[in-house]
């Protein structure tokens, strides 16, 4: 098995080098997953199933999708996007709808009672984050690279079940 | 072969034809400096010559147990980059690597942190289209290094392909990837498929720690590793048959921001020839300050930094002395 194909399953591991051409690399470790029904860890989580879908649909998407001109939807967005995902998504949280946006990046929103949650992926490092409070009718506006508590914070608090 | 001043062996050959209608006049081997002035990758490298001297409190080896290093770049995907382009940019560096192989492209990695620590374990997004354009390989005539190029991704490997073959260091691979990437950059620009904007760098080290002969399984990590990991006896089981060892630490920088990681894995494995190994696979990998080449620089010495160091702080002194610390 080659070690692109032995670190495909699981992103977590993939921390191992990826690149390296070396036979001696083997499978990565798995967690197990109960046969039985859900667990607290080990299971794919549902906003990971909701997204790829989606995410197969934009793929599609060629350069003027609306008409108007746009850029064809970025692979490197999509990926980026899953990364921040899965850096800052707990298993339980909603997953969010993702909108292509005319430069080619995707913007993902949450939206409930209490507030709306728009995460704009420009390219791989570039995002911007707003934030509304309906209850106080606060807004924020942030922008960030590769560090995510405070959208973190956020979903876990507001858009996990 | 000797290497002079600019890294360049004294004597190369050069394969192109560069407009003349029989070949280059000076196909066939000669000197470098009329090689330097044929084969623009060879240009780029003797151009970017100036090597960086060994940091002096980086801990040092005589005889490291070094399998395999990679310095790599991952950059925005370049869309307008196909099959045939790739073999333009071949073209350019033939002469240093001659031979050719394809290989299915590896997937975007993105370190990306919150204060909530580890991530959602979940499946490598895959995106499937129905012709990827692959990541092809050209290697050197020994077969000891190698360039990779995909669509967003750009790595010089070097690898031990017997015993004897020596390390050449981590200068003098920076060296080759800078001139790499700088004329990939060029043979990018030129061909007008736009600019590389890196996202990524990525350094690993691959060490084979060979297994102390009359060492118990149990005890191969207490072996090569410090004290710290000894694998507990269970009062029912006895000992352990075997493990694996996964930590990551957070790379940051002056002002104390994340990064990127330094992951390290030590696994036992077994050689090609049956001899019983730990593989310690060693990965810094995160965002570079900035678009520049020297940014990328930057980040893989960092790297080299943090693995160097770490290598040192985590393996026993018994296997310090084995491999010649000095």
């Amino acid at each position: 098995m080659s070690t692109a194909q032995a670190l495909d399953q699981w992103s977590w591991s993939d921390s191992i080098a990826a690149q390296t051409i070396d036979a001696a690399l083997r499978a990565p470790m798995a967690v197990s997953t109960s046969m039985l029904g859900r667990t607290d860890v080990g299971f794919v989580p549902e906003w990971v199933n909701v997204f790829q879908q989606r995410i197969a649909e934009l793929h599609g998407l060629r350069r003027d999708w609306d008409g108007r001109g746009s850029a064809a939807v970025r692979p490197d967005a999509l990926f980026f996007a899953y990364s921040v995902l899965g850096q800052s998504m707990a298993p339980a949280t909603v997953a969010p709808s993702v909108i292509p946006l005319g430069h080619g990046g995707v913007q993902m929103v949450w939206s409930s009672a209490d507030a709306d949650v728009e995460v704009e992926v420009v390219q791989p490092n570039e995002v911007i984050i707003y934030h509304l409070d309906k209850a106080s009718g606060t807004e924020r506006e942030w922008h960030a690279a590769t560090e995510f508590s405070d959208l973190s914070t956020l979903l876990r608090a507001v858009f996990t079940r | 072969m000797p290497l002079d001043r600019a890294g360049l062996t004294s004597r190369e050959t050069c394969t192109r034809s560069h407009g003349y209608p029989a070949g280059c006049p000076n196909i066939g081997v000669h000197r470098f400096d009329i090689t330097v002035n044929c084969d623009p990758y060879l240009r780029a490298r003797a151009r970017l010559s100036g090597m960086t001297s060994r940091p002096t409190d980086l801990p040092d080896f005589a005889s490291p147990p070094i399998g395999e290093v990679s310095l790599g770049v991952q950059f925005n995907s370049l869309e307008g980059l196909l099959a045939p382009h790739l073999g333009l940019i071949w073209a350019d560096f033939r002469a240093s690597f001659p031979l050719l192989e394809q290989h299915p492209p590896l997937l975007p990695v993105f370190e990306t942190f919150t204060n909530g620590g580890t991530p959602s374990l979940i499946p490598q997004l895959q995106i499937l289209t129905s012709v990827p354009t692959p990541r092809v390989f050209f290697i050197n005539s020994d077969r000891t290094e190698l360039l990779q190029v995909q669509r967003d991704r750009f790595h010089h490997n070097w690898r031990k392909v017997a015993e004897g073959v020596e390390y050449p260091r981590f200068e003098k691979m920076l060296g080759t990837f800078e001139a790499g990437l700088t004329h990939l950059t060029k043979v990018i620009a030129d061909i007008g498929l736009g600019q590389i904007v890196p996202n990524q760098c990525e350094l690993t080290y691959v060490n084979h720690l060979t297994v102390p002969a009359g060492t118990k399984q149990s005890d191969i990590f207490a072996a090569l590793l410090k004290p710290w990991l000894k694998a507990p006896m269970l009062s029912d089981l006895g000992a352990a048959e075997d493990g694996r060892v996964m930590l990551r630490y957070i790379i940051r920088d002056k002002a104390k921001a994340p990064i990127g990681r330094l992951t390290i894995g030590a696994e036992p494995a077994r050689k090609l020839d049956g001899t019983d190994i730990v593989q310690m696979t060693l990965v810094a990998r995160g965002k570079p300050k900035g678009d520049a080449l020297g940014d990328v620089s930057e980040f893989l010495k960092l790297g080299r930094r943090h693995i160097v160091k770490s290598f040192d702080e985590i393996t026993s002194p018994e296997m310090h002395k084995i491999w010649g610390k000095k």
